[in-house]
């Protein structure tokens, strides 16, 4: 009895998702018009191909892959609240980036400062598990997080404020806000393959993340190897928001806005909103992106803010309606 | 009668010391540390800024391994016994105040923003110092750079951007701004309404290329953000329009002596440029090659 | 089942002790004792889902342990003692979690045929679309069952079902469990209420201390020795009415030594 409205969700999500990244493509500080693009410029292609297709393109990428994170997060922990963000997931991340970085590991081979992202967030979610142990209530999770957080934002700005490098200092800024601004399509080649399979890591587990619906004993009790299912969800979340973070810097809430809203049209299944939450993801990266550059000003706002000023506000409202269930 | 040998006792230190030379200077910022080094006698300088041994920020950096820093802690002024401390006007507050409460006399220098404004902050230091005569020297030595990378007439104008780690570039009412006008190239920020330095965004950077870029050096493995938006693909997309000459940050920040690395630096480019326009007409080559670990990493 | 020389032990302390049970299908077992007799943790162990530290738990030649998860979560349906419902989903959804272990064994046709089977036979089908975080007691407790039920497996283990409903309610989730063991099934509860489980059970195993007191039909386990040896109070079984032959535990007062 699939009720006939959830039936337009995901071509609705795909639609918005190719209408957003088309704006996006579209819209930038320099107008490109048809006239310009017919004519083949050089100019006019290399701007469009080196730096619109392929912003567009990452904030596709990176939208999926946080939307994807927190729905496997909240599904997992069976908490409304989780999210990279929130739980120190992407500041683990950072810090494992900003590290190799530091032992000037990153500049060995291109795919040493993805992977440094990849290994901070396994790490992350490991912390995560061990902290939030067997009877998770919210306020042990948040608590844990904060811990997450505040550590590894700590870690970064120490380990930026030592390194040697004159840029450090603005650096700190980049990673903590983070940004699609001016990526190129090798940071779409090295955060692409590495979120596809953290995505197929956690949409593995789909059947197990419905079954926790009935807590941790009754999905044991349906056949479920819990322990397996903590792997693949540590190694696929890490390896998703690893590489996203790695790519762009700290880019919070993504993961905790868009499932929230896309619950009550899937009817709260968990293995129902991996996929849609992926799309959701998209579409308000992209949003926030589009929103990004028609900003005024001389320099692009960061996109971390922008997410961050929709993404506050979300929050306090959700801890608010919880704050009966959160002790 | 006693009064008046009193008055007279009293005004005489301030009278003396208004005469006397100061013996032990110590600076706090990077760019005096420049013109000190040029201005006073090696034995009366007690200590410079640390960041003059940065080699990425200083172009003495060779020469302040030889000499005492400091960390421009008060403290540290203090226990040198200055009897000169020249300082930026945006140097720190709290350390400023605290040498004021000790009576240390400190002497406060603006950036210039002009050539001229430059001169100006050469004589009036080494007026400070008691050293008309080397003052004059700098600035005679500054002049003759000058004159020597003005273009020979007929020389084609191109235009050039400053591209530094960051995306940072150089606007409007900044000596690089000038002193890329006096080397004969057309600084294309300043058109975007780029005041002083600021970020300029790749798109607005690329609308319109420059023939010259003029990129600043990064770090052995250029990790960061920051370094590797020199090198983005789309730089290299359009390499053939757009000459990368090497153009280091540190010649950014300072004026003075400064001025003679960054002329040379800028006349280089230009006569690389033109060379390079002149020798193969459809086809550029890039004298900076892209980071060595190749890609855009 | 057959459940050999079973002990649990957690750290120092020996939960269970030696305990040797055959439960045969078709009939409903109970399985009784004061809080910490190791009811639960009995139950886990026959559910597959606490290891024993010796003995073993096999149900016809295979040993609960070493089936794996699926299969043995086809064998054994288990409803734990405080069902968590961590989503608002809705009825359906919730009662097709019960085919998961069928997930890569039938088809879909045939899970969604076990879902209606399911529903009918509690009587849940009309609540289908209702959100299972908005249903009252009494009709959560249905719909548990329901799940339960659609996982069409040879054995259901509940830990205290009964808990917060009202006795109307008991009476129905004690029937569908007396007609799933009719059907065939084997039926093992635990039970807190006295007079509960002498009314459903049709043998009752009394545990205190973790070890196995008395075994039997609920007339000769539920003894008024037995009570008064496990429970320290004083009891007498007592028939209702002539009528309806409903036995009633009495509790006259605590057994004073």
């Amino acid at each position: 009895m699939m009720a006939a409205h959830r039936r337009w969700l995901m071509p609705l999500l795909i639609a918005a998702t190719a209408v957003l990244a088309i704006g996006s493509v579209l819209v930038g500080k320099i107008t490109l018009t048809w006239a310009m693009w017919s004519a083949q410029d050089e100019i006019t292609r290399t701007i469009f191909l080196e730096l619109r297709v392929p912003r567009a393109l990452l904030g596709i990428v990176i939208g999926m892959a946080l939307g994807l994170a927190g729905a496997a997060m909240q599904a997992y922990l069976r908490n409304a609240l989780a999210d990279p963000g929130t739980l120190g997931i992407s500041a683990m991340a950072a810090l494992g980036a900003v590290l190799s970085m530091f032992f000037d590991v990153a500049g060995l081979h291109p795919w040493a400062l993805p992977i440094a992202g990849v290994l901070g967030g396994i790490v992350g979610m490991a912390v995560l598990f061990l902290l939030s142990g067997l009877t998770a209530s919210a306020l042990t999770l948040v608590l844990a997080g904060i811990l997450l957080s505040t550590l590894a934002i700590a870690g970064v700005s120490l380990v930026l404020s030592l390194s040697p490098n004159p840029w450090a200092a603005g650096e700190i800024v980049r990673w903590m806000l983070g940004a699609l601004t001016d990526r190129s399509i090798d940071d779409l080649v090295f955060a692409t393959p590495i979120i596809a399979v953290g995505s197929a890591l956690i949409l593995s587990c789909r059947e197990a993340l419905n079954a926790l619906t009935l807590g941790e004993l009754g999905a044991r009790s349906l056949g479920i190897d819990l322990s397996s299912i903590q792997w693949r969800l540590c190694i696929g979340v890490g390896l998703v928001v690893g590489a996203s973070v790695a790519v762009t810097g700290m880019i919070g809430f993504v993961g905790l806005v868009v499932p929230h809203l896309l619950r009550p049209l899937v009817g709260a299944r968990p293995s129902a909103l991996l996929i849609p939450s992926a799309f959701g993801g998209a579409i308000l990266v992209l949003a926030g992106d589009i929103v990004v550059r028609l900003l005024p000003g001389g320099s692009e706002v960061q996109l971390a803010v922008v997410m961050s000023v929709i993404g506050a506000p979300f929050f306090f409202a959700l801890l608010y309606s919880l704050r009966r269930r959160l002790v | 009668m006693r009064v008046l040998t009193l008055l007279l006792l009293a005004i005489l230190p301030v009278v003396s010391n208004a005469a006397a030379k100061p013996a032990r200077i110590v600076s706090l910022n990077l760019c005096i540390d420049g013109l000190l080094i040029e201005l006073a006698p090696r034995e009366h300088i007690a200590a410079i800024s640390h960041y003059s041994r940065d080699p990425w920020r200083s172009t003495i950096a060779d020469i302040a391994q030889t000499l005492p820093i400091t960390y421009e802690a008060a403290e540290e002024v203090v226990a040198l016994k200055p009897d000169l401390v020249l300082a930026g006007r945006h140097s720190a507050l709290a350390t400023r105040n605290a040498l004021k409460r000790v009576g240390i006399a400190f002497e406060l220098f603006d950036v210039p923003m002009s050539i001229a404004e430059s001169h100006e902050q050469v004589r009036h230091l080494a007026a400070l110092l008691h050293e008309p005569e080397r003052g004059e020297a700098l600035i005679a030595r500054i002049d003759a750079a000058i004159e020597r990378a003005r273009p020979a007439a007929g020389t084609p104008r191109l235009s050039a951007a400053v591209y530094q780690p960051g995306g940072l570039t150089a606007g409007k009412k900044t000596i690089t701004d000038e002193l890329m006008h006096v080397v004969g190239l057309e600084n294309l920020p300043a058109r975007y309404d780029v005041r002083q330095h600021r970020p300029i965004g790749m798109e607005e950077l690329l609308q319109a290329p420059p023939d010259i870029l003029l990129v600043g050096d990064t770090t052995e493995t250029a990790a960061t953000h920051a370094e590797r938006i020199v090198n983005h693909r789309a730089l290299r997309a359009l390499g053939s329009r757009m000459m990368r000459m090497e153009y280091p940050a540190r010649l950014l920040y300072c004026s003075g002596p400064t001025m003679i690395h960054a002329l040379a630096a800028l006349s280089n480019a230009r006569d690389g440029a033109l060379r390079n326009r002149n020798a193969h007409p459809l086809e550029r080559v890039s004298a900076t090659p892209y980071n060595a670990t190749g890609s855009a990493r | 089942m057959h459940i050999a020389d079973v002990t649990f032990q957690r750290g120092t302390r020996a939960i269970l002790t030696d305990i040797r049970l055959s439960i045969a299908p078709r009939s409903v077992t109970v399985v009784l004792g004061p809080n910490g007799a190791g009811k639960s943790t009995l139950l886990g162990c026959m559910a597959g889902l606490l290891r024993p530290t010796s003995g073993s738990i096999r149900i016809g030649d295979d040993d609960v342990h070493a089936l794996a998860g699926p299969e043995r979560a086809r064998t054994i349906a288990f409803l734990p003692q405080t069902p968590e419902v961590a989503w608002p989903i809705d009825v359906e959804a919730f009662v097709a979690l019960g085919r998961i272990p069928h997930q890569r064994t039938a088809s879909a046709a045939v899970n969604r045929a076990a879902i209606e089977r399911a529903m009918t036979i509690t009587d849940t089908a009309r609540w289908a679309g209702r959100v299972v975080t908005e249903l009252s007691g009494g009709e959560r407790a249905r719909v548990l069952l329901a799940r339960v039920l659609a996982g069409e497996s040879s054995w259901i283990l509940a830990d205290e079902p009964f808990t917060g409903l009202d006795p109307s309610h008991q009476f129905e989730a004690a029937e569908l469990l007396r007609n799933f063991a009719h059907a065939g099934g084997g039926v093992v509860l635990t039970i807190h209420d006295l007079s509960l489980a002498a009314r459903i059970a049709d043998r009752i195993v009394l545990l205190h201390e973790g070890v196995v007191v008395a075994d039997g039909p609920p007339a000769d386990a539920l003894s008024s020795d037995h009570l008064r040896n496990v429970y320290g109070v004083e009891t007498e079984w007592l028939i209702a009415s002539a009528r309806h032959q409903t036995p009633i535990i009495a509790i006259h007062g605590r057994h004073v030594r």
